[in-house]
This record gives C-alpha cells, structure tokens and sequence, in this order.
C-alpha cells in the first residue's frame, strides 16, 4: 500500500512538472530540434484532453466494479467492516471536511482543465495603449493588468503554479522529515539528541528572512530553487511528529513480537513502524500544503517568486499592487484566490484529523 | 531554576555565535561581491580593485571574518551599509525599535482575542455561534499577511472613498507630526500602527484561538473539572480558575515558538503598510545585495527568535511546577 501511495505521488509529482510550460517547450526542443510544429498551447490542450479522457474512463470502469463488488457482496456474507470503511464514513459525516475536499478536487480540475477554462491566453499581451487595465466586463472577467493580459485566465494558470508549488514542497518537506524522524525515533539514544539538537536548532531560523537571503544572494529564482528551499525549511515539524510516533510505537507489544523473532531493521521500519504512522503524517503533510502556499505567495508578493510572465497569484498581487485604489479586483481577486486553496486544504487536513483520531467516533 | 536560567543564557551565547558563523560563511559563499552595485562595464578592473581594498574585501577570508567578529564582539560595530552609505549598526537602531513597536503590538492583540475567542468557542462548544467562529478564524488564518493588509488598506485608507479613516502607510504624519500637541502626536501614531499590528495579529490571534479551544475543550473533559463543580462552584469561576490554568500552558509555549513568525510576518506587513521596521530594511539589503546589513539583520533575527524561545522556555518553567528543573 505504501507503493501504491508512493507511485501515486509521484505520479502526481511528474504530472505538475510536466505541464510547467517550460519543461513543455525543453522537451519539444529535445524531439523537433529547431522546427517545433506545435505551439505550447496546443500540447497543453492535448494534455488536458487526455486527462479528461482518462477521467471519463477511470468512471466508467470504477462504476462497472461497483456492480461488480454489490453483485459479489449479495453472495458472499458481511465481513467486519474495514478501517478504511470506518474513517471514510466519518469523514462523510463531517460537512465542513467534504466542503474542504471538494474545494481541493475542484482546484485540482481547474487546474488540469486550464486551456479549457481560460478565455485567453494568460501571457499573450493585448493592445497596451487601449486595452491595459480595463475594468471587468463581458470579454475580460476581471479586466486586464497593465500589460493588457486578461486577469481572469492569468489566475487560473496560476493555479498550476500554487499546486506545484505546494505540492512538490510538501513531498520534499515531508519526505525529508519522515526519514530524519525515523532514524531519531527508531535508534534513541544518542543519535535521537544530537539529531534533536538540530531539529531544534533548524525551528530556530526564521523562515522567511533565511529563503529571502538566498533567494536574493544567489540571484536565482527559478521554480525548483523555491520548491527545495520551502521544503528545506519546513521538514522539522514532521520530523518531530515522525519521532514521537516511533518512540511511542517501539514499546507496542508487536513492535516488540517482530523484533523478537528476528526482523531485520529494515523490515521493522517499513513493515511495522511507518505504516502505522501513516495518519498523523498524513493529516501534518495536508496542513503543510497550506502554509507552503502561503510562504510562496509571500515570496511572490516581495517579486523574489516565480518570474513574469509566468502567471502565479503572488505574482499577481505583486505587479497589481500598486493599482490597489483603482483596480482593486485584480490583486483582491487573486488573494481571494489562495485564501480559498489555503482553506480548502486546512478543512481537509483538519477534517481528516478528527476523522482518523478513533477517541471522537460514537 | 535560577541554575536553569543561566544555563539556557549561556548556551544561547555559543548557539548566537555559531549563527553569526555561519551567515558569515554563507553570505560570502554566494556568488557576486559587495561591490557589485558599482560595477560598470567601462570600468577600469583596477578601479574595482580599490573599491574592494578600500571596504577591505581583498584579504583572506578568515581575516575579514576574524575582524568582524572583533568589531561586533567589542565595539558592538556591525560594518558599513554600501547601499545605504551609513554604519550599518544606526541603520538597524533607527528601525528595530519601529519593528518591535508594531510586534508588541501585535502581540498582545493577537494574545487578546486568541485567547477570548478560543475560550468563547469552547464554552459554547457545538453552537452555531462555535461554527461560526471555527470557519472566520479558519479562513483569517489561511490569508496571506498581505491579503489581509490589502484587504484592509483598501476598506479603511483609501479604497473606499467614504472610509478613508486611517492612512496607507508610514508610522507618523511626516507633515504635521512635529507640530502637533502631545495628545495630537500619540493620536498620530495611534491610527499609523493600527492597521498594521491589527493585520499582524488577526492571524496569529486565529491560530492561538484554535489551538485554544482545543486545549480547553481537552481540559473541560477532565476528572477535576467534574469535581470543581460538583462542589458548587459557579461555571465562571471553574472555567477561569481551574480550566484556563491548565489549558494555557501549551499556550505559552506555542507564543514562544510562534516569535519568528511574528517577526518573519512583520516583514511583509511592513511591506504592505511601508513601515520603516527591520522588515523593510532586510528585503532592502536583499534586492541591494548589501551584503553587510544582511549579516547583522540575520543576527538580529536569529537573536530575538533564541531569546523568545528561551522567555517561553522560561515562562513554561515558572507556570507548570510539574516540570522539573534538573
């Protein structure tokens, strides 16, 4: 099951990359050579096509073992109920949680729909003399910014750049802590205080003031600098999360069954310990989005995020700011924009905690 | 518990010291020089040579270290700002206090209505008044700082024409500040710090007011909590007296740890709002490449947060006598 989880993020992972526009362009120079014969946006249509096409028959075959699974359980007898079952139904019964998984799911289609939703093209600047800053109306949703770019598809691309962003930072941040947590919580002694000792030391380093210095001294600002630099910094709760699970878990009677019958530590870890830690880092990485997504979008709003033209909402905010008094829809729009995500994965991450925690069921 | 004190402060001496190290190392480390912004292609290479020698650059590294560690230790001397033309050490004197103006501030807003609303929300617990708060502190807490300071700039100085009641920015009335009566001055500086440490402390007071409602709820559940009203004592009083105690303790030490977000927050508020704090003057020195004020902004940084870490350390000590001192 862990494969599983795992290949399905890194599946998500290589998706997110992939459809960076230029990991699309690097990649058509690598085929075509000089004469690409596809713009970007068409590979971004065939992208999203095929994803929608996928969607469609991952339903149709979901539905058809649904008939499947109902016409064997009328023979078969009920076994009892499964964990899985249990924290699915409880998380149900939570309207706030749904609401927050249903705002994940729908960014997540707008974000693999973008050359659907979008009305333009959000880089593709207009007549700047006539068409810049235009109020909303009928043609521009949200008007257009000061390089006539219509505002309304911008922020739905930047969708892609907050979800990267997001998710690829968590994965880091999450991945790294996990690791450093487990080594500390699994051999205790010596090596869980030295390796505390810089836990604690790494929480000391105000976050922002650090990725701001070396975003800034080495002058380079490409999306991967911000992603390993977010995740670097925010690994250290996970860590101790991971630390104190595999402390409590190590006096378990059957952490110390399969020790006794000889596992090797490899088998301990992976087999015994980790997925039984798998809820609360879980329900940590969903919070962690959240607050990766914020730490992006202040990067962007001080212009030390991803560049223009890349569309991003920080980077929205950022280039409309000063038009705060006039054109105040174009950055409100655009915060509004991560305030929702933000929300929607804190539901999410909250509404997963109460679901696994077993001391609130009836 | 004295014994503790001063063993936390003296290891807090080598754990500052190592920090001023390694932003040292790390700053030189990157690449470009300090005498970057007065590169000019026509320049003579030699020209660029002095400059280098004149802010003493050309000499090894472990002399410009050694005599920075001379200057900060003994004379309290920072260096010199390139971009900003003065020592670095009055630029940071004019703006540290500006930044701890608006953190204290802050604070105790964000003290005072995160612990108010995290105790209302578990009273009522279940209520619609409970729901209703559990989604407004939620979504203030899922804002970017700077959405809230836009957000709030533009409702309150500017936006709306008819609710221009305080300024966009700045700390005082550059203007008429000095010519006005003492009453007029602190009124002056009132409505400038008010947007500002109010979009600080909204969101941390979120953040406080959810941890507190869960904290309080876990002690309300108590064994002792029954007994404190079986005797007869009035809600308020078993709410106040028995329940807050206890729930307050992880309270204390989450403030103490959440100090470097207050800080790094400040920065972009400052940002927002164009207040001349610390915050300003770091992402100056990021966009100028001054290599100098980054150095001493870093240590100022890391400094308050190892300070704050070690009043709540201390804070913790002193309310629970459960923890023992060793």
């Amino acid at each position: 099951m862990i494969l599983g989880l795992f290949g399905l993020l890194v599946g998500l992972a290589g998706w997110h990359a992939g459809t960076l526009w230029d990991t699309l362009a690097h990649t058509l120079e690598k085929l075509f050579g000089a004469n690409v014969p596809y713009t970007l946006r068409d590979l971004d249509f065939l992208v999203s096509t095929l994803f929608l096409l996928g969607m469609l028959a991952a339903l149709v075959l979901y539905s058809g073992l649904s008939c499947q699974r109902i016409r064997q359980a009328d023979r078969t007898a009920q076994g009892p109920e499964r964990q899985w079952s249990i924290v699915k139904r409880q998380f149900l019964k939570n309207r706030l949680a749904v609401a927050g998984a249903l705002i994940i799911l729908a960014l997540y289609l707008v974000a693999f729909l973008c050359p659907f939703l979008a009305p333009y093209d959000p880089v593709e600047q207009g007549d700047r003399v006539q068409e810049r800053l235009l109020s909303p109306s009928a043609e521009h949703l949200l008007g257009t910014d000061r390089f006539a770019r219509d505002v309304f598809s911008r922020i739905i691309y930047g969708s892609r750049i907050s979800l990267l962003v997001g998710f690829l930072a968590m994965g880091l941040a999450v991945t790294l802590g996990t690791a450093v947590g487990a080594v500390a919580g699994y051999y205790g002694g010596w090596v869980d205080s030295v390796i505390m000792r810089f836990v604690d030391m790494m929480l000391s380093f105000p976050t922002l003031i650090l990725i701001i210095t070396v975003i800034a001294l080495w002058r380079n600002q490409s999306i991967w600098i911000i992603i390993t630099l977010i995740g670097l910094m925010s690994w250290m709760g996970v860590a101790r999360l991971v630390r104190g699970q595999f402390m409590a878990l190590k006096e378990r009677e059957f952490f110390q069954a399969a020790r006794a019958l000889g596992a090797g530590t490899g088998r301990l870890i992976f087999q015994h310990l980790l997925p039984n830690s798998l809820t609360p880092i879980i329900v940590s990485a969903t919070l962690r989005v959240g607050n990766t997504i914020l730490l992006e979008a202040s990067l962007s709003y001080l212009g030390l995020g991803v560049q223009p033209p890349t569309p991003s909402w920080g980077n929205i905010v950022y280039d409309t700011k000063g038009n705060l008094f006039t054109e105040w829809w174009m950055p409100l729009a655009a915060g509004m924009a991560i305030v929702i995500t933000v929300v929607g994965y804190n539901l999410l991450g909250d509404g997963l905690r109460d679901a696994l925690d077993p001391r609130l069921r009836e | 518990m004295h014994t503790y004190i001063i063993r936390r402060i003296l290891i807090s001496i080598p754990l500052l010291f190592g920090l001023l190290t390694i932003n040292f190392f790390l700053i030189h480390a990157a690449p470009g020089d300090p005498t970057d912004i007065f590169y000019n292609p026509d320049m003579d290479p030699e020209a660029r040579e002095n400059i280098r020698r004149i802010y003493g650059l050309d000499q090894p590294l472990g002399v410009q270290y050694l005599k920075y560690i001379q200057g900060v230790v003994l004379k309290f001397e920072f260096g010199y700002s390139i971009a900003k033309k003065r020592p670095v050490k009055d630029e940071i004197l004019e703006a540290l206090p500006n930044t701890i103006q608006l953190s204290a501030l802050a604070l105790l807003l964000e003290l005072s209505l995160g612990i108010g609303i995290g105790i209302l929300a578990a009273v009522k617990q279940q209520s619609t008044f409970d729901n209703a708060i559990r989604v407004t502190s939620l979504t203030f807490y899922s804002m970017p700082s700077f959405y809230l300071g836009l957000v709030l700039l533009f409702l309150f100085a500017g936006g709306v024409s008819a609710t221009h009641w305080f300024p966009a920015s700045g700390m005082v009335d550059i203007v008429r500040h000095e010519s006005m009566s003492t009453l007029g001055r602190l009124g002056d500086r009132a409505i400038h710090i008010f947007l500002p440490s109010l979009t600080l402390g909204i969101g941390a007071a979120a953040g406080i007011s959810r941890y507190m409602r869960g904290e309080l709820l876990e002690v309300i559940r108590q064994d002792y909590m029954r007994t404190a009203r079986a005797k007869g004592l009035t809600e308020r009083v078993v709410v106040f007296k028995h329940g807050l105690r206890n729930a307050l303790m992880p309270i204390i030490t989450i403030m103490g740890l959440s100090l470097p977000f207050l800080f790094s927050g400040a920065v972009i508020v400052e940002q927002v709002f164009g207040w001349p704090g610390m915050g300003r003057v770091a992402v100056d020195a990021a966009f100028q490449r001054d290599y100098s004020m980054f150095l001493a902004v870093n240590l100022i940084f890391g400094a308050m947060v190892v300070v704050g870490n070690l009043v709540a350390d201390i804070l913790y000590a002193m309310v629970d006598p459960r923890v023992r001192l060793s």
